[in-house]
């Protein structure tokens, strides 16, 4: 087998997956995918070993698990660990709003049998078991349908196969290496007042070992607003694979060769309980790594400019069955579900245009049940003319609680 | 009296017509059956072709009010709108505040409208002299508008005022299509997926007109059967459709199509919404999933030097070497030994057989596996092309989940090297299907 036949057998198992890790029996990273805006990859990485430790995967079995604090950004963000073959894993993650609660390191099927017992404190005993059921039946089919490929499985399993392929990626990543500048370039940013971000990112070759380095030191101390370190890793790690090109190749052979050094207890790499920051946080740091990249590989330094940090919103809405998440930038636009959300008559439009200069949504609640609006990032900034209002009064970060006849107006300039 | 019809599946790169005889409806065969590559030949030409064949075989005069001859049609020649932005002369009447409302799902689907071709109005507005000069400043940014979108919610105006502003564009000239639910986005896009594909819809049309007259009975397949009134957006999913219809006909839940210009997974079940380039559509459709390789796609050394398959562009034009005038290498090329016998690619590409076309394909691909400057990373032409086919069955066998799929179509044989040949013919398969309905 060569290296394109084991990407090929890659993307046949994994492609109906957004956000997964394939890993050896070892932990070695055989391949890592992030397309999602929450990026999960070292937090993935990390659930498995957990579950590796402490509660011996066998073939066929299926873990779930969620973990905010560390990576997981929210309870709905479900991690799954499935172990196809003893030298193969796959870990991935989906969402799930139904899911408002602690999930520890869990074993949903054992040897391809479904746990009666955690089947029926998980999912029958909520009030939305008909969705939970059906959610965590599609993930079961998913890992079933790849089970019956049994030719792929051995081959992607095969040690020899698996080494052949990390000798390729890692030729590949000295390929790419070689062809961008080595160097160091740094910046900072001010997350809050008295809360800056430092970065440095060095490419170097010492003795034949190729080194890509973030540095977070001089980072301040985590007050108010911080993260787990996982969700700046995972963000920093996607920054540099898309950079050098390399996402096709992505191994622990690549992952291997990127140091990221977080001082303890700052604001990148305290846990926070509920994740609050984690979104934000991690669009800051992947903006200044990409900064700092593009400044490095700028051929003219006249063009050097200081960090500027490119602001977005992030807001969802939750009614009874329907959760939408929505990303307005200068950019793009995404309104997830809120169609939905109109012809379900929760909702109805006042306004909604998307000219070249300005983006603008107003409706009015219409439904008697609560809905729920959560702002996910500090979108407000002095320079520009942002507003999410209320009633005419302007909402922060956090959630709020509306009802019927409320009006909701926004405008992305 | 015989009865002709005429059988036509009209792909994105090639077409294929059939006349057959439909007097004795249980013993029909094709009277004539003709492919063309259409970069090459135009779809005039072959209808023309077919003109004559009709006049020599039958006694028919195609002006007699006597003579309305069928035609059934499977399309695929949507699918070239597929890459582009459209709308560029069609203008959107929309309420105040509702501009380009639609392309808020989803900024990164493609524009279906020219944002300045917006006449944005409030319920005052509508009258006269405001439409004109809407009209007049609109008019000056593209001439040849034509056709109008009008989405305003019902209730925002009155039932006299929407009159009016139809009345206004049919007096200008302008056709209209209106959108029936305004504040639903996806109704909005399906209705300016009409607008933007009437142009191509019409031009097909007027082809077809102008070969077998006035009085020809045109029929498309849209979600499950052949139709006379359809609108435009049901073309867009035409020969999903009629494969998903004809992997029923033979007791399969899902079939694997294997064609020149596409390979696909198709699946018996039905979706109500489609997720095209312009964003969710509500078309009731049968499910298909593209196989992640194009035949039309090229081969190339990527930016590592690396063997690679480009994942998104087609080359329709000029098309692959096969068809001779190409320098890029497709996919489809690396099979030239195989498509010299097969039937399709024999009908289509008429230098199939010349030496020189042997020898340049052999030259490009030679350039290619030289190209590659590290050894360790290199793949043998003959070992990447196993690879194509070993990817695609495995491809096949995991959407399959080891259920037996069936694997049809004029390339099946050259991709899935264990299938015999198997026997589907568009213009046999439409015939049978029309009359299986007439």
């Amino acid at each position: 087998m060569n290296f394109l036949n084991y990407q090929s057998h890659l993307k046949i198992i994994l492609k109906n997956y957004t956000s997964c890790s394939l890993v050896n029996g070892e932990g070695t990273l055989l391949y890592s995918k992030d397309t999602n805006l929450e990026l999960l990859t070292t937090t993935r990485l990390v659930a498995f070993q957990i579950i590796k430790k402490y509660l011996n995967p066998k073939p066929q079995d299926f873990f779930v698990l969620n973990d905010p604090e560390n990576g997981g950004y929210h309870y709905s963000k479900l991690i799954f660990i499935s172990c196809l073959t003893t030298n193969l894993f796959l870990i991935w993650d989906e969402d799930n709003f139904f899911i408002d609660f602690k999930i520890p390191p869990t074993p949903l099927f054992e040897k391809g049998v479904r746990n009666d017992f955690i089947w029926q404190a998980l999912v029958q005993t909520s009030k939305y078991s008909q969705e939970l059921e059906s959610f965590f039946d599609l993930q079961k089919n998913n890992i079933d349908r790849i089970l019956k490929l049994k030719e792929i499985l051995n081959a992607l399993a095969s040690a020899k196969n698996q080494q052949i392929w990390l000798n390729s990626t890692n030729e590949i990543f000295s390929i790419q290496f070689a062809s961008k500048a080595q160097g160091g370039f740094e910046a900072y940013h001010q997350v809050l007042p008295n809360c800056i971000i430092k970065l440095k990112f060095t490419a170097e070759e010492k003795q034949n070992q190729k080194l890509l380095t973030l540095d977070f030191t001089n980072t301040n101390l985590a007050t108010q607003m911080h993260t787990s370190s996982h969700v700046i890793e995972s963000a920093i790690i996607k920054k540099i694979i898309d950079f050098y090109q390399i996402n096709s190749f992505f191994t622990q052979s690549i992952l291997d060769k990127i140091k990221i050094i977080l001082p303890p207890r700052s604001i990148v790499s305290r846990p926070h309980p509920t994740g609050e920051y984690n979104l934000e946080l991690q669009s800051v740091c992947s903006q200044m790594c990409e900064h700092n990249m593009k400044q490095l590989n700028t051929y003219t330094r006249k063009s050097q400019t200081a960090f500027e940090y490119t602001n977005y919103l992030n807001f969802e809405i939750h009614t009874d069955k329907c959760h939408a998440n929505n990303i307005i930038s200068s950019q793009i636009v995404f309104l997830n579900k809120f169609e939905e959300l109109v012809t379900s008559n929760s909702i109805s439009l006042k306004k909604m245009k998307r000219l070249e200069l300005i983006n603008q949504i107003k409706f009015e609640v219409c439904c008697d049940s609560p809905i729920k609006v959560n702002i996910k990032n500090n979108y407000f900034t002095e320079k520009s003319n942002n507003t999410f209002k209320v009633n005419n009064e302007l909402l922060q970060r956090g959630e709020h609680n509306l009802k019927k006849n409320d009006v909701v107006e926004i405008i992305w300039a | 009296m015989s009865k002709p019809a005429i059988a036509l599946y009209l792909g994105e790169s090639y077409a294929t017509i059939g006349l057959f005889d439909t007097t004795h409806k249980k013993q029909v065969a094709a009277l004539f059956e003709k492919s063309i590559f259409l970069p090459q030949v135009s779809l005039k030409n072959l209808l023309n072709q077919t003109k004559l064949k009709i006049q020599e075989l039958f006694d028919y005069q195609f002006e007699s009010p006597e003579h309305e001859i069928p035609i059934y049609i499977v399309t695929k020649y949507f699918d070239r709108l597929k890459q582009f932005r459209l709308g560029g002369s069609i203008s959107q009447v929309v309420l105040k505040g509702f501009e380009n409302s639609y392309t808020l799902r989803d900024s990164k689907a493609l524009s279906l409208a020219a944002s300045q071709l917006i006449i944005p109005l409030e319920g005052s507005e509508i009258e006269a002299t405001h439409l004109e000069h809407e009209l007049s400043r609109i008019k000056k940014i593209n001439p040849d508008l034509n056709k109008v979108v009008i989405s305003i919610p019902e209730g925002d105006v009155s039932a006299s005022q929407i009159e009016l502003l139809n009345n206004f564009f049919i007096t200008n000239g302008l056709k209209i299509f209106n959108c029936p639910l305004a504040h639903n986005q996806s109704y909005l896009r399906k209705t300016l997926l009409n607008a933007g594909s009437e142009g191509t819809k019409e031009e097909l049309v007027s082809d077809l007109k102008e070969a077998f007259g006035e009085r020809v009975q045109i029929n498309f397949f849209s979600t499950d059967g052949f139709r006379s009134d359809y609108e435009n957006c049901e073309l867009f999913t035409s020969a999903t459709n009629f494969l998903a219809h004809y992997i029923k006909s033979k007791q399969h839940n899902h079939g694997t199509y294997f064609d020149i210009e596409c390979l696909k997974f198709v699946v018996s079940n039905k979706k109500n919404e489609w997720q095209s380039p312009w964003g969710a559509i509500p078309i009731e459709h049968y499910y298909h999933i593209d196989l992640h390789i194009h035949p039309y796609s090229e081969v190339k050394l990527n930016h590592l030097s690396i063997l690679q398959i480009e994942s998104n562009v087609q080359q329709l034009e000029p098309g692959p070497v096969v068809a001779g005038r190409a320098i890029k290498p497709l996919v489809l090329d690396l099979f030239y030994n195989e498509l010299l016998n097969n039937d399709l690619a024999k009908s289509l590409f008429s230098q199939l057989q010349q030496e020189n076309l042997n020898l340049k394909i052999k030259n490009l691909f030679t350039v290619l596996e030289k190209g590659q400057k590290n050894p360790s990373l290199a793949t043998r032409i003959t070992d990447f092309k196993k690879n194509i086919q070993s990817a695609l069955a495995n491809e096949v066998l995991s959407h399959s989940a080891g259920d037996p799929t069936l694997v049809f179509g004029p390339l099946a044989d050259i991709f899935m090297m264990d299938q015999g040949k198997n026997n589907f013919s568009w213009t046999k398969e439409i015939m049978a299907a029309a009359l299986r309905e007439h």
